[in-house]
């Protein structure tokens, strides 16, 4: 996901990296910061190393530790100079600045197993999966929605899934597409104007 | 509480901090909401989309309507959030028109011309919706604008 972040070459990236990192990250925090009086700032922390990351994703070393830790560190960080802005603590050494931590963020994540973890959760744990079990009961259209929503871009895997391979390429993309205009017909006749 | 139920004010909260960052689909969306004075529920079912998802479209980068890439970029967001990409492309489309209408009102001008800009932004703004009606009515279910 960094890469394709830092490649520019996904439009999908940002939000896939969110629904990633975004709660492990916050659940992460929760529990080094069990008794905050504002549970809200572990959230705008979390959001903001977000945002940080998003504005300049090229200050993450792969080399040295993964997303997870990185962004924890920059969240961490910041929860810590809101914490300081609440209790208006006048010592500045006390507050970590976020480009403080960007050199030290080698430590091994005990908490994450890392985005097919997540991936994986979310699949089995989601309310929008419940719904869309309801609306598809072929396991092939379950399988073909989950290509498309984990953004899988190659027209190979969908032609292979779908027994298309052996079509011309040209045909095998228009029935590729075919397929997927279809789910999402029928996602739309499921939630009409008024029915959400 | 599931995993889903947990996540989804996260990504909310964050896709609303995101929504004066004109990188993102926050805030081609939140524009295109104010335009047409609608509400979000109002906006997934204009975009075909799941209510669930619309903090998923939010979060994505936003594709540029003078891009080449255009085309492939927003079927890449209709097929991550099941989408239909037509209406997706026409609302990005759209939000563009709005931002360049915007950029000419603010432009320094003559009062005479500054006059003419602000008379002529509605009617601008009803020809551009026409106009993406009319192509979206021309353009068959399965024969959209963005290709595999």
């Amino acid at each position: 996901m960094h890469a394709r972040l830092l490649g520019g070459t996904s439009v999908t990236v940002t939000s896939e990296i969110a629904e990633t990192f975004l709660s492990p990250v916050s659940n992460s925090l929760r529990k080094d910061f069990p008794s905050l009086g504002d549970p809200h700032l572990i959230e705008t922390a979390v959001e903001d190393a977000l945002i940080a990351y998003f504005n300049n994703p090229a200050r993450f070393d792969p080399r040295r530790g993964s997303l997870f830790t990185y962004l924890r560190l920059l969240a961490r960080s910041r929860l810590l100079n809101l914490l300081a802005g609440e209790k208006k603590l006048s010592a500045p050494e006390k507050v970590v600045e976020l480009e403080a931590v960007e050199s030290v963020y080698e430590m091994t994540d005990s908490e994450f197993a890392g985005p097919e973890d997540a991936l994986a959760r979310r699949e089995s744990d989601d309310a929008t999966w419940r719904k869309l079990r309801e609306l598809f009961t072929d396991p092939i259209d379950l399988e073909l929605i989950k290509l498309m929503m984990e953004g899988v871009r190659e027209a190979d895997l969908y032609a292979a899934l779908l027994g298309l391979s052996s079509l011309p390429a040209e045909e095998r993309a228009r029935e590729v597409k075919r397929h997927k205009d279809r789910v999402k017909k029928t996602i739309q006749r499921k939630y009409p104007r008024g029915e959400t | 509480m599931t995993k889903d139920e947990t996540d989804k004010p996260l990504l909310k909260s964050l896709a609303q901090r995101l929504e004066t960052d004109p990188r993102f689909m926050a805030y081609a969306l939140t524009l295109y909401r104010r335009q047409e004075g609608i509400e979000v529920e109002e906006l997934a079912q204009s975009l075909g989309l799941m209510p669930e998802m619309m903090a998923r479209l939010a979060l994505c980068l936003r594709p540029d309507a003078d891009s080449p890439q255009f085309a492939a970029q927003v079927l890449e967001i209709a097929d991550y959030t099941l989408a239909d990409e037509g209406r997706l492309a026409n609302l990005l489309r759209q939000v563009s028109g709005l931002e360049k209408l915007g950029r000419i009102q603010q432009a320094p001008a003559t009062g005479v011309a500054e006059e003419e800009n602000v008379t002529l932004m509605p009617g601008l703004l009803a020809v551009a919706r026409d106009r993406d009606e009319a192509e979206e009515a021309q353009t068959p279910p399965d024969d959209n604008e963005a290709g595999e």
